[in-house]
């Protein structure tokens, strides 16, 4: 099954060969593009129109130039791209240990993965209110450090630390569904290839980089793509638990986004915001496939 | 022959003029928020007045509201009939054409509401909503805290109510008696609750000239105000870092001396078994007025709604219709007079010597303290920008900076609207 | 799978872990059989009433029971339940396509479905809204399970793990006569059960979370979704703190005994049949 050539000529001996190879690939696509299609990029247009309908009326790029000028657009995205920086590969490398630790060799290890993966299932906004909870000044985990005898910590209401209080809380609910990709891909990677490597003595650590990362990379690069992407979209906990704040700290892009186009009712601003956020999230994400898969391109 | 078909003629129309006069079945769509309140049961008591009109209610959750009836009718929906208008919000949605004309109902809303509630539903003499709940605040104290502090209980009586000084004196007393907090507020941090700080200190509202569109927030009185609101948290008086909807708690499970909210929370508190409580007139600042937030929600008809008619009948019942108004209330703080004298009354009856004061201290209030929130176009907007500002100053930020960049987004944020 | 043998450390790390993990969820469980007003009674300091009920009381649980939020769940659990159904069929077969197959255009395809990821669902949801509307789509089961259905992240992921399969499996099966769909769902599905597992999962979060979407497209009380269903609980001026606990607990138990079904499944290592390389 060869690749195909570019080129009208090539294009034309590839379709009458693989004619029907390209029926059948088409049958199997054709209802969840079409879905993707119809419901996710369609609708998207309409933000590219809207995009460029200023508030007077009239047609422009004015909505960009505003928002690139806009100190808290600017403010929104410095605070997503630090927080991405920090979480996606603290994410990430939790992810892995996890999944190695909770691949086998412990008892009753379906309870501790399902444990793990739980905080997905509750709505964010309860697990936004429970984490409120926690880092309260009052609360309980200030509780705990004051009987370790630490000082309390300022938790959300401090300029520095509420982003990483927004990062701990993510993570709480993230980790453990990236963990259980990875399981599965680690399910795959044959046994008979850490035999050969425990043959040839390498050690525990060595059999990790050398067998266990590359074979994992397919996996990886999933969870390191959707994770970067989720990790851009992160809304519902910055909302419930500081609104941006304090002092914008806080202020993810979503969440900067979402009042523009529901509070202020900027509708042109608003969807300018989401074609920039868009852009930026596509080139990160392609130089991850570059990074990830440089030989196979796109895979 | 022509005869005969005359009469057979007539006869199709006669019959026809028969199935046509019982009223064709019109459904309706009410979209407000979630909560506690009478609403299905007004729905079902208009339903059986109106067998012919079937209203059909969407509750969704109050922080969703707005933003909800925003979408559906940005994109023209003809399928919402009826909705909640919060109060400060009519500017607005008048400005996007959002809302039926009502002001040939004027003299009876002035009749069943009093003035102000009609003031806040009135946009440039025109009436846009009608007003179906109200709100005042109250100044809810611990009575076993206040005694272990030698504090006396504050008075019941509006005109002889406490300044902030005092107030704050006797937190800090009662805090240094033992009670965890001195002073807690209920909606800490919204502009809801803290306009009457600005208002009652002579600072305005926020927003200034012809069209409210001026931000005044940078001004000198403003900084003071608000400088004196971060104080109460960087003294330690009342907690940082404890969002509204927990705010009432600290107050029911004990911790907080003084208590600044809704008069809703009674009921809350009353089901806090080990809590004594008494209700006061909420405080002022010394030279300045006494002031209460008000107003709540309102009721609006899309203007593309299909039956406009049907839906004025319903949004009648439940505003008002003193009987309606009283149903649709259920727990909630009726506009309409009539009823507003029953809730006042049951909520006196019901935790006896501790929720005597009730009527009388809400009555005085709504007729004499209450203050509107400002009608602006981009009221909400400024709220948004205000409310984060008020959030950052409670966390320690500078009053004067955090002021400034307010100004400066505010003015912004207005430049943005059509 | 050879018997390989308990790691003690291992497991003593996976047991402390599970239990920290699980403490948030444990205080909600606490607070949910607690009387409302001594829910933040404990916080701090620490006493071990902060993680067990002093006053103990099932009047939330019991509120919870008789309102909608059971209705609530039900309604979730179905439409979650046939997203994942009907867009498991739907995803493996579009990324078994990409995967397997080799035609122009491909890389267009894929980049559409990776795009369709990266574009906010909330920032589409009102226009979306509009259009299904228009479709006669508000208030049905339809209008909720629809834009669950076509995931790309799902298809991305499955197509990420068809990759490593052999192709010489299936080239083999074309020899002995099967088609196209024999060697999807005889060859390629079987291979794939965790794989299978983590795009379930991707579609039960996306169905299981959704908020703003369900408020849009189906406000009628008798569709309502459990995540919509709990904020009704956050009142404009009270929230009912209990019965919110009661639901969240309520309502993770269902995926929780699922997930715990599925761990089995999870647990069969491939790659002990030797017919990967």
């Amino acid at each position: 099954m060869t690749k195909g050539r570019r080129g009208l000529g090539g294009f034309l001996a590839d379709f009458l060969r693989g004619s029907r190879e390209g029926w059948a690939a088409f049958l199997f696509l054709a209802p969840a593009i079409a879905m993707v299609l119809v419901l996710r990029i369609l609708p998207s247009t309409q933000a590219i129109i809207d995009s460029v309908r200023l508030p007077n009326g009239s047609l422009g790029l004015g909505n960009f130039t505003f928002l690139l000028g806009d100190p808290g657009f600017q403010n929104s995205l410095k605070v997503t791209l630090l927080f991405a920086l920090i979480v996606n590969p603290l994410q990430i490398a939790l992810a892995l240990a996890l999944a190695v630790l909770l691949n086998d060799r412990v008892p009753a290890i379906g309870l501790w993965r399902t444990i793990l993966l739980l905080p997905v299932a509750i709505p964010q906004s309860i697990s936004a209110v429970i984490w409120s909870v926690i880092f309260r000044p009052d609360g309980p985990l200030n509780a705990v450090l004051g009987a370790l005898g630490l000082p309390e910590q300022r938790f959300l209401t401090s300029v520095d630390q509420a982003l990483f209080c927004i990062i701990v809380m993510v993570s709480w609910i993230g980790v453990g569904y990236w963990m259980t990709f990875l399981i599965a891909g680690l399910k795959d990677i044959p046994a008979s290839l850490y035999e050969a490597a425990t043959i040839d003595g390498a050690s525990a650590w060595q059999q990790f980089r050398h067998v266990t990362l590359p074979q994992l990379r397919r996996p990886l690069t999933f969870v390191l793509v959707a994770d970067t992407v989720a990790n851009f979209l992160i809304f519902a906990p910055v909302q419930i638990l500081t609104s941006g704040g304090p002092e914008g700290s806080t202020d993810l892009i979503m969440n900067n986004l979402y009042t523009r186009a529901f509070i202020t009712n900027d509708a042109g601003g608003a969807a300018a915001q989401t074609l920039i956020l868009v852009a930026v999230v596509v080139t990160i994400v392609s130089v991850q496939f570059r990074l990830m898969l440089p030989k196979e391109g796109q895979a | 022959m022509r005869k005969s078909s005359f009469v057979l003629a007539a006869a199709a129309l006669a019959a026809s003029s028969l199935m046509g006069a019982r009223a064709e079945e019109v459904t309706l769509q009410f979209l407000f928020p979630s909560g506690n309140n009478g609403l299905e049961a007004a729905v079902a008591e208009f339903q059986k007045r109106n067998p012919d009109i079937k209203i059909q209610y969407q509750p969704i959750p109050f922080a969703q509201m707005n933003s909800q009836v925003l979408s559906r009718l940005g994109t023209q929906d003809s399928s919402l009939d009826i909705y909640g208008v919060d109060a400060p919000r009519v500017a607005a949605l008048v400005q996007r054409k959002f809302l039926t004309d009502f002001s040939s109902l004027k003299s009876e809303a002035l009749a069943a509401f009093g003035q102000k509630p009609v003031e806040t539903a009135t946009i440039a003499g025109k009436m846009w909503a009608l007003p179906m709940w109200n709100s005042t605040q109250l100044l809810y104290y611990n009575k076993d805290l206040l005694k272990a502090a030698s504090v006396p209980e504050p008075s019941a009586d509006p005109t002889k109510r406490l300044t902030w000084d005092e107030l704050l004196d006797e937190a800090a007393k009662a805090k240094a008696a033992g009670a965890k907090w001195g002073f807690a507020y209920d909606q800490v941090d919204r502009y809801y609750q803290l306009q009457p700080l600005f208002e009652s200190n002579g600072a305005g509202p926020g927003l200034s000239g012809p069209d409210m569109l001026t931000p005044t927030v940078g001004s000198a009185k403003w900084i003071e105000t608000a400088a004196w609101y971060g104080k109460l948290f960087a003294d330690g008086l009342s907690p940082r870092g404890v969002e509204p909807a927990q705010s009432p708690q600290l107050f029911a499970s004990g911790q907080a001396a003084f208590f600044y909210g809704v008069p809703a929370h009674t009921t809350t508190f009353l089901k806090a078994t080990e809590l004594k409580f008494g209700l006061a007139p909420v405080p002022y600042f010394e030279g300045g007025k006494p002031v209460t937030p008000t107003d709540s929600w309102m009721i609006g008809i899309s203007p593309y709604s299909k039956h406009a008619e049907q839906a004025l009948k319903f949004v009648r019942f439940i505003t008002l219709d003193p009987e309606g108004s009283a149903i649709a209330a259920g727990a909630q703080m009726p506009a309409n007079k009539v009823s507003f004298q029953q809730y006042a009354q049951r909520n006196t009856e019901v935790g006896g010597a501790a929720t005597a004061p009730f009527a009388s201290i809400l009555s005085y209030e709504l007729a004499n303290t209450a203050v509107s929130r400002p009608h602006s176009v981009g009221y909400v907007a400024f709220e948004e920008i205000m409310n984060k500002t008020f959030s950052d100053i409670r966390n320690g930020a500078d009053a004067a900076a955090g002021l400034a960049k307010a100004d400066q987004a505010l003015k912004a944020a207005f430049a943005r609207l059509q | 799978m050879s018997e390989r043998p308990i790691q003690p450390a291992r497991s003593v790390a996976a047991v402390l872990l599970a239990a920290i993990w699980l403490l948030p969820l444990w205080w909600a469980v606490v607070s949910a059989l607690r009387r409302s007003d001594t829910i933040f009674k404990y916080l701090s300091p620490l006493s071990v009433w902060t993680l067990w009920p002093r006053d103990f009381t099932l009047d939330n649980v019991a509120a919870l029971l008789s309102g909608p939020f059971l209705k609530a769940i039900v309604t979730s659990v179905f439409v979650t339940g046939m997203t994942i159904g009907v867009g498991l069929v739907l995803c493996a077969a579009a990324a078994f396509a990409l995967a397997v197959f080799r035609f122009r255009g491909q890389s267009v395809v894929f980049a559409c479905l990776v795009v369709s990821f990266l574009i906010p669902f909330d920032s589409i949801a009102v226009p979306l809204s509009s259009v299904m509307r228009q479709a006669g789509l508000q208030n049905s089961y339809l209008g909720l399970i629809l834009p669950g259905l076509g995931n790309g992240l799902a298809v991305f992921m499955l197509r990420q793990f068809f990759l490593g399969i052999p192709r010489e499996l299936g080239e083999a099966a074309m020899m002995d006569g099967l088609g196209w769909w024999g060697i999807f769902h005889k060859i390629y599905l079987p291979l794939s059960r965790p794989a299978l597992i983590g795009a379930g999962l991707i579609l039960f979060v996306f169905q299981w979370q959704a908020y703003l979407w369900p408020l849009l497209i189906a406000p009628n009380p008798q569709y309502r979704v459990a995540a919509v269903a709990v904020a009704d609980f956050i009142g404009q001026y009270d929230v009912d703190f209990g019965q919110m606990f009661a639901a969240a607990v309520l309502g993770a138990l269902i995926p929780m005994i699922v997930l715990l079904l599925f761990q089995r499944d999870f647990s069969s290592s491939v790659a002990s049949s030797g017919t990967k390389e």
